[in-house]
């Protein structure tokens, strides 16, 4: 119970952690004319974002502690669900209008997955082994 | 420094847990009109955008008890009650113009839900610490 409840707060603030980056770096990007330009930076617009961020992160709890590759395979994969909502119901984050929005929408999410399972792995004290296991001779 | 990573992790999901159920006793009061009769005019509506607010800020104050994460449970206890002045006194002072602003009670009840959300912290990390 204690172990689950660890790798729940593990990916609960990993996900927080991987969407404030995302948007300081979405917002950079937008202030130089590189990207959409998003909404200001502002306790208004970030504390949202960063809480949706957490809250689909926590699913990771499930793959914490497995090898790198499945907990990285897990954490992208996850980032499709937010991504394809975005992209299809509409959200605020990340601003984007355009041909190129669902690029941006993805590009995002999927920058989200990657620092997810980054850190997810590293605080979860993943193996580098394939099973997880450690390889036997 | 992955073990000093894994306490904020850990503090964070504590103060963010903490948070979204203060709020949502405080939430409760003023639906059931608890706090329109104490004359207390701070009945907020319950919005994913208000809940998830406090969720993150819950989060981020709960940070400041990872110097005492190893110690007793007790004394872990007090020192979260005792944090929980610290987001009471900004709210009080910082974010209202006057102390009594929303009313004469306003102060106190904020000043007992933050210690409540303290204790609750508190509680949570030493559900989550090894020992």
């Amino acid at each position: 119970m204690r172990a689950f409840l660890q790798r729940l707060a593990l990916a609960f603030s990993t996900g927080a952690l991987a969407s404030s980056a995302v948007l300081v770096l979405a917002s950079l990007l937008g202030r130089a004319g590189v990207g959409p330009e998003q909404a200001p930076l502002l306790a208004g617009n970030i504390l949202p974002r960063v809480a949706e961020g957490a809250a689909w992160g926590i699913p990771l709890a499930v793959f914490l502690g497995r090898a790198w590759s499945q907990v990285m395979l897990a954490a992208i994969v996850l980032s499709l669900a937010p991504a394809l909502r975005t992209w299809l119901v509409g959200g605020p984050w990340p601003a984007a209008s355009g041909p190129w929005a669902p690029a941006w929408i993805l590009g995002a999410w999927a920058l989200w997955g990657g620092i997810l399972g980054l850190l997810g792995a590293w605080l979860g004290g993943a193996s580098k082994s394939r099973s997880g296991r450690g390889k036997r001779r | 420094m992955r073990e000093l990573a894994r306490r904020m992790a850990f503090l964070f999901f504590a103060g963010a847990l903490a948070g979204a159920i203060t709020s949502l006793g405080w939430w409760l009061l003023g639906a059931a009109g608890v706090l329109a009769q104490w004359g207390v005019a701070l009945a907020p509506e319950l919005t994913l955008e208000w809940l998830e607010s406090h969720l993150v800020t819950g989060g981020l104050w709960g940070l400041l008890l990872l110097p005492f994460l190893g110690d007793t449970a007790n004394r872990l206890l007090g020192l979260g009650a005792g944090v929980g002045l610290l987001p009471a006194c900004h709210v009080v002072m910082v974010q209202w113009s006057r102390p009594t602003e929303p009313g004469a009670l306003a102060p106190v009840l904020v000043l007992a839900f933050c210690v409540v959300w303290g204790l609750a912290t508190a509680g949570l990390v030493l559900a989550l610490r090894e020992t």
